[in-house]
């Protein structure tokens, strides 16, 4: 989409921006600066209720087996082992920062556990003009075994109170090269300083993919590093005499320096998909290893290292060679004579009604195909890498497109990373045209996805030209209704509703309605403030039939307008306003607004008058239009002989704003509501 | 403030037990249970077997149908342990609609992971869990478990239906004990079946529950167990972490708990000269208990941290003295510790907070009606109670979630039941005084001033102390104002003797009235929302509960564009109700003003389902009222 497109340009364009930053040396851990702590604001935002004066973090490399003995196999295999240091000062500002003073440092339990080597902690306060330290005691650092793989050490900080500075220096040891922890630069209160190293010696080589809107400073240094190794050979028998011989290894390691100063607290605000796409940070993944006298141990480096790693992987694309027991599926449906989309739509059903999705977010299969397929339920790929089976099985070329969910962040096109998909579904190509499916959504369409696969694109694991595939805007959200309201001479209404969902406007209503008892308690849910009363004879066509229009029709009744005294009636006429308020209220914006999909959205009502009244007074019709077309209302009233008709429809076309046109979206929404709540006043003759 | 002591006891309990495999046939449910029922609780069996003063078994049998998607979580596996207790046995089965078997849940299925509250930093308290993946509805569940414990404080109450959109079709509850240790039961809402058996020294009681319907969630719903069949079990001797107690009185029950924390109450004597110094000169006692009280706000922050006993039991003064921490426990023990130093007594007070959880049952001793812990005073004039945990909340006010409730005070004689204060409808008031320039075009500058006391200062404390911005941003969207810039506002503590807010906001609107033509509809807003529903359901099925009363008087004065002239004006009106009295008045002064005053009173009450025609005749009172508009017409 070009929008999409558009922003991420901005997105890396900033980046690319170097920004002057001086570094700044690392602070000794225990001795606070007192101008630090006299301060009473954060010098960057005044409304901080605490704030990081530093973040340094340091990811360095040691190698472990310094000391090999010929009667322990295992000090030879230690190898090299991960020192993450991180090292920070928060200032705490009022009550409300008190929560930064409860710390909380995840370790992943595995084959290798990560530990904790070392931990410092601090309270600094200032009385009488002193500086008084109070130092975390050991018995108050807590374990806990929070999960299977996770432990948490946790902590409180003794004495913090407004005002406090608190220092935590820690050192996490790990053999879990795959991923350095993540770094952020920007975290939900501003950060003045952050600084990340890594050191990465030569034998190692990290894709690194920088994020985010605030700009972050780069450098790339080397040294020389040597390792020293010593081998014990003990006395074995008659022949083999005991020594000991050191050899020293010369290695160059690479230093990637980050930093970033002043970056304001990231900000949460609804109709953003994920913080991710928009938080500083940056991200290492292995992409090699490739150690003297031995081959390179690929992780991931190009796009078609991914597909290829993808295709070899024994919980992917190995799983697709063969048919397993799709087969008998396959005959079944082939039974049914049914082509082209037809059988498309009947394979998806099939797996939707055989294969439950379990909620996990993943692109590996669980176990097999098979053993999901026969349990009945699993992850999102043990579905959807069904489906492709069983579609290929029915004739079908198709293929799996892996990519990001909403939450996940958006795919990097210039950044190859295995690990930034986390969800897949199913296509097949077909005339030359796509169709996208997930079956892990009973009310999901082909080309009509759950809304968390929204988010740009996804990549076709699979022979085709064009790997990428767009996810978006292949279906709107779309309504139209009309509503015929007759008035009695005691200006009582009586009404018929009749709405008509397509789309994704049918998508939301199907989720919508299930989650009642019955249709009925759905729509008096929507009327909460009980305008509409005896809701009567509601229809529902096309609740279970997919591909179908949704269609809701109704009567009802308003006697709203009858108590009213006086000789003129004058009301609001329009009965379901596309919004009781604005959803963008707040001044200012920092990131894009992003909408899932197109909106068209269309009403008519109508008002037959009875020949005791009059129009005295219609709002004026007015036409709205956002720049380029990407945001239209109309709103029109006709007055033809005792019929009042009220038409209106709005159109979005564009899924990001960018933060530059909130305020005129914003203004956009407040006219568009406003004049849905204009009157019509009526006058009694 | 919802912060509660006795994490052990909040743990989450979902009782059940075999058999009849017609019941994993969702079909044979009869048509009754599944009106409003997102899930069916087909057969639940609880056994508990009790072996000596501190240990018992638990043994829990559930079959489960579900019906849809939001049933889902009564499909969950959720057992929970701590140190003092395993897990036995666990096992579990799931069945297709037909009640054909789908799937076995083995051990890699259950999850095991710490289970504590979201304000608990750290606890011992775990949980072993499983939630099917089926999606397709109907379908059931079925789950054995057992634990073990090795400790005895409480068995937890037995509420066989969970709670809203559930139904029951069969549900049995058996208690085996030796006859010496004596097992006190109360039931709720239901009669149970219950029969108590005797053979030889052995004492068997048994509870049963069949074809109990769902029901629907409701607005102003009365408390769960004023609605839902439970069972109410304590034992008189306990016998926890190495400590014994009998709890068959409220009496014997505070001994328990003043063991706990009799030795707590030592302070360093630096302290104690701090707070001499600090106190000396206040001539009053409740200046010095004020001050103390502040003193203890200032030093301190909340954390929880809950092990074993740590349950129970708060962490010595000493110790939150050097680390500035605590939970309600360890707070509430050393505001008392710091006032006694002075040589001021008060006393440590356990109670249960909020709606959920409350000393309904004065009859009926136990730690499971209480979760929290305050302070109470007792001074010459009035007694002054103190709610310790949070650093914000003014002198002497306990809140709504403590208020005109049972508290058990803690003195050296044992427990004490006591009443804690009222807010009435007199005191949580709501009083704005408006002011609205109109304009030609319907949009208005406008000028609010408003104080917030008492439970209407609870509105608006959780914004009370953020930074400008932030509550600038919950201003904006709290208030029920079209197109609105805030131009300036403040926001203040002004308590005294009360909990009392001030909020002051000059601003504008891009629609205070409506312009159509030659005419301009003014409604009459008064910015700040009602805290009343503009009706309720018809057809209503359960009580109605109006838990607090309050006041809404305002003062509106709409100054009108003198282009312009008041074509009609509504009369006004009076409407009085048991749920309520509503009054509205408009009067025109001069040319170009407009006053409109207003004054709401919503009683504190208890109802009957088929009141709500009565009390939706009143609301839909007010809302019609509400709808009225001024209409201004141009001058010719």
């Amino acid at each position: 989409m070009k929008t999409c497109c558009h922003l991420l340009f901005v997105l890396f364009l900033l980046l690319t921006v170097t920004q002057q930053v001086n570094a700044q040396k690392e602070p000794k851990t225990g001795k606070v600066d007192i101008e630090n702590l006299k301060a009473t604001r954060c010098p960057i935002d005044s409304n901080a209720h605490a704030y990081f004066i530093f973040d340094y973090g340091k990811a360095d490399f040691e190698y472990m087996a310094k000391n090999v003995r010929s009667d322990d196999p295992a000090s030879s295999r230690t190898g090299f082992q991960l020192h993450i240091n991180r090292h920070f000062r928060i200032k705490v500002l009022d009550n409300e920062g008190f929560d930064y003073a409860n710390v909380e440092i995840p370790l992943y339990q595995g084959r290798q556990n990560e530990e904790l080597s070392t931990l410092k902690a601090y309270t600094y306060n200032l009385e009488n003009g002193k500086v008084v330290k109070d130092k975390l005691s050991n018995r108050d650092v807590m374990t806990e075994e929070t999960s299977e793989h996770w432990n948490t050490v946790k902590f409180a900080l003794p004495n913090v109170k407004a005002g406090s500075i608190i220092e935590v220096d820690y050192t996490i040891r790990t053999t879990h090269f795959f991923n350095l922890r993540t770094w952020y630069f920007q975290r939900d209160i501003p950060t003045l300083y952050s600084d990340f190293t890594a050191i990465v010696p030569e034998y190692y080589f990290y894709n690194k993919t920088l994020r985010g809107y605030y700009p972050v400073k780069f450098e790339q240094d080397q040294r020389q590093q040597k390792m020293t190794i010593t081998y014990h050979q003990k006395a074995e028998g008659v022949t083999q005499k005991a020594y000991t011989s050191t050899g020293t290894f010369n290695y160059t390691e690479n230093i990637y320096h980050y930093t970033a100063d002043s970056i304001p607290a990231f900000p949460k605000e609804r109709f953003l998909r994920t913080e991710d796409n928009y938080i500083s940070r940056i991200d290492f993944e292995l992409q090699y290893r490739k150690f003297p006298q031995s081959p390179i141990d690929y992780y991931t480096t190009t796009w078609q290292d991914v597909d290829k790693d993808l295709n070899d992987n024994q919980y992917f694309g190995k799983q697709l060679n063969g048919s397993g027991n799709m087969r008998d599926a396959a005959d079944e449906l082939k039974k049914s004579g049914a082509e082209g989309m037809q059988m498309m739509n009947l394979a998806m059903e099939y797996i939707k009604h055989h294969i439950a999705w379990n909620g996990t977010k993943t692109k590996y299969v669980n176990t097999t195909l098979n053993k999901a397929f026969k349990e009945g339920s699993g992850n999102c790929a043990d579905v959807n890498l069904n489906l492709v089976r069983l579609l290929r099985e029915v004739g079908f070329k198709s293929y799996p497109v892996v990519l990001s969910t909403q939450d996940n962040g958006i795919i990097h096109p210039s950044h190859p990373s295995i690990s930034s998909f986390n969800y897949v579904v199913a296509m097949v190509e077909s005339a030359g045209r796509a169709y996208l499916m997930d079956a892990t959504d009973a009310d999901a369409e082909i080309n009509l996805l759950p809304i968390r696969c929204l988010n740009d694109k996804g990549r076709i694991i699979g022979d085709v030209p064009d790997k990428w595939i767009n996810l978006m805007n292949y279906q709107p959200f779309s309504m139209t209704s009309s509503i015929l309201m007759m008035m009695d001479s005691t200006a009582m209404i009586k009404g018929k509703a009749n709405m008509n969902l397509k789309g994704y406007g049918a998508y939301e209503f199907r989720k919508a309605i299930r989650k009642y008892d019955s249709p009925t308690d759905f729509i008096k849910a929507q009327d909460d403030k009980n305008t509409l009363q005896n809701i009567d004879g509601l229809k529902v066509k096309g609740l279970d039939t997919l591909y179908h229009n949704l269609n809701l029709s109704y009567s009802f009744t308003d006697n709203q307008l009858s108590a009213n005294r006086g000789d003129m009636l004058y009301f609001n006429p329009v009965v379901l306003p596309y919004f009781e308020e604005n959803p963008f209220k707040l001044d200012k914006r920092q990131y894009p607004v992003e909408f899932d999909h197109p909106y068209h959205i269309q009403q008519v009502q109508t008002y037959r008058i009875p020949t005791n009244y009059q129009v005295q007074e219609t709002p004026k019709s007015v036409k709205m239009v956002l720049p380029n077309n990407e945001a239209q209302f109309v709103f029109q009233v006709q007055n033809l002989g005792g019929n009042l008709i009220v038409s209106s429809s709005l159109i979005i076309n564009k899924s990001v704003f960018l933060p530059s046109e909130y305020e005129q979206l914003k203004k956009f929404f407040q006219m568009m509501i406003d004049k849905q709540n204009e009157l019509v006043v009526l006058k009694h003759i | 403030m919802k912060k509660s002591l006795l994490t052990l006891l909040c743990t989450f309990i979902i009782s059940i037990p075999a058999f009849a495999q017609s019941s994993r046939d969702a079909a044979s449910i009869p048509d009754s249970l599944k009106k409003h029922a997102n899930a069916v609780i087909r057969e639940y069996q609880v056994t508990y077997n009790r072996t000596g003063a501190g240990s018992y078994s638990r043994e829990v049998h559930l079959v489960a149908t579900i019906l849809n998607s939001n049933g889902r979580s009564k499909a969950d596996l959720l057992v929970s342990y701590d140190r003092n207790s395993s897990v036995a046995e666990i096992s579990g089965e799931i069945y297709d609609a037909q009640g054909k078997p789908l799937k076995k849940v083995r051990n890699k299925d259950i999850r095991d992971y710490a289970y504590n509250e979201s304000y608990t930093l750290f606890g011992d308290n775990r949980v072993k869990y499983f939630r099917p993946a089926y999606k397709l509805y109907p379908y059931t569940v079925e789950y054995h478990y057992k634990v073990n414990y090795n400790d005895l404080v409480s068995f937890g109450n037995w509420a066989p239906v969970p709670g809203y959109n559930t139904s029951v079709e069969e549900a049995e509850m058996t208690f085996t004990t030796p006859t010496k240790f004596n097992l006190r039961h109360k039931e709720l809402n239901n009669d149970f079946g219950f029969t108590q058996t005797n053979e030889k020294n052995t004492e068997v009681y048994h509870w049963k529950l069949s074809g109990v319907k769902a029901i629907d969630r409701e607005r102003l719903a009365p408390d769960f167990m004023d609605v839902f069949p439970v069972v109410l079990l304590s034992p008189d001797e306990i016998s926890y972490e190495g400590t014994t107690g009998n709890f068959s009185t409220w009496k014997s029950y505070g001994t328990w708990t003043y063991h706990l924390i009799q030795d707590r109450t030592l302070l360093p004597e630096e302290t104690i000269l701090k707070l001499v110094r600090l106190t000396d000169s206040l001539p009053d006692k409740r200046d010095k208990v004020k001050a103390v009280y502040q003193y203890m706000q200032r030093k301190t922050r909340y954390v929880n941290i809950a092990l074993g006993i740590g349950g129970f039991q708060p962490i010595k003064a000493e110790d939150v003295d050097e680390k500035g921490y605590g939970d309600c426990k360890a707070l509430s023990n050393y505001t008392r510790s710091l006032l006694k130093a002075i040589g001021i007594k008060a006393y440590y007070t356990e109670i249960g907070s909020g709606d959920s959880r409350q000393i309904k049952y004065p009859d009926f001793p136990g730690v499971s009606q209480t979760n929290h812990v305050i302070l109470c005073v007792p001074l010459k004039q009035d007694t002054v109670w103190l709610e310790c945990t949070s650093q914000q909340i003014p002198f002497g006010y306990i809140s709504t979630n403590n208020s005109e409730r049972y508290a058990l005070l803690i003195t050296p004689e044992g427990g004490k039941l006591v009443r804690t204060p009222e807010y009435t409808e007199r005191d949580n008031r709501r009083d704005s005084h408006i002011l609205v320039n109109l304009q030609n075009n319907g949009a208005a500058s406008f000028q609010l001033n408003s104080v917030f006391k008492d439970g209407e200062f609870e509105d608006v404390f959780g914004v009370l102390h953020l930074s400008a911005k932030e509550q600038k941003d919950a201003l904006t969207r709290w208030l029920e104002v079209p197109g609105l810039t805030i131009q300036h506002f403040s926001m203040q503590d002004i308590s005294a003797d009360s909990a009392k807010a001030n909020l002051t906001i000059e601003g504008e609107t891009s629609r205070y009235a409506m312009p159509t033509g030659n005419r301009l509809f003014v409604s009459t807003n008064f910015l700040i929302g009602n805290s009343f529903p503009s009706h309720l359901r018809t057809d209503r099925q359960l009580d109605i509960y109006q838990r607090t009363g309050y006041t809404y008087q305002d003062t509106l004065t709409i100054n009108i564009p003198k282009e312009f002239k008041v074509e009609f004006m509504p009369t006004g009106t009076e409407l009085t109700s048991s749920f309520g009295n509503y009054e509205i008045s408009y009067q025109q002064n001069g040319d170009n003003t407009i006053e409109v005053t207003r004054k709401v009173v919503i009683h504190q009450g208890k109802y009957k389902a088929n009141d709500v025609k009565s009390i939706n005749d009143f609301l839909s009172g007010i809302a019609s009222q509400e709808r009225q508009k001024v209409v201004l017409v141009k001058k010719t």
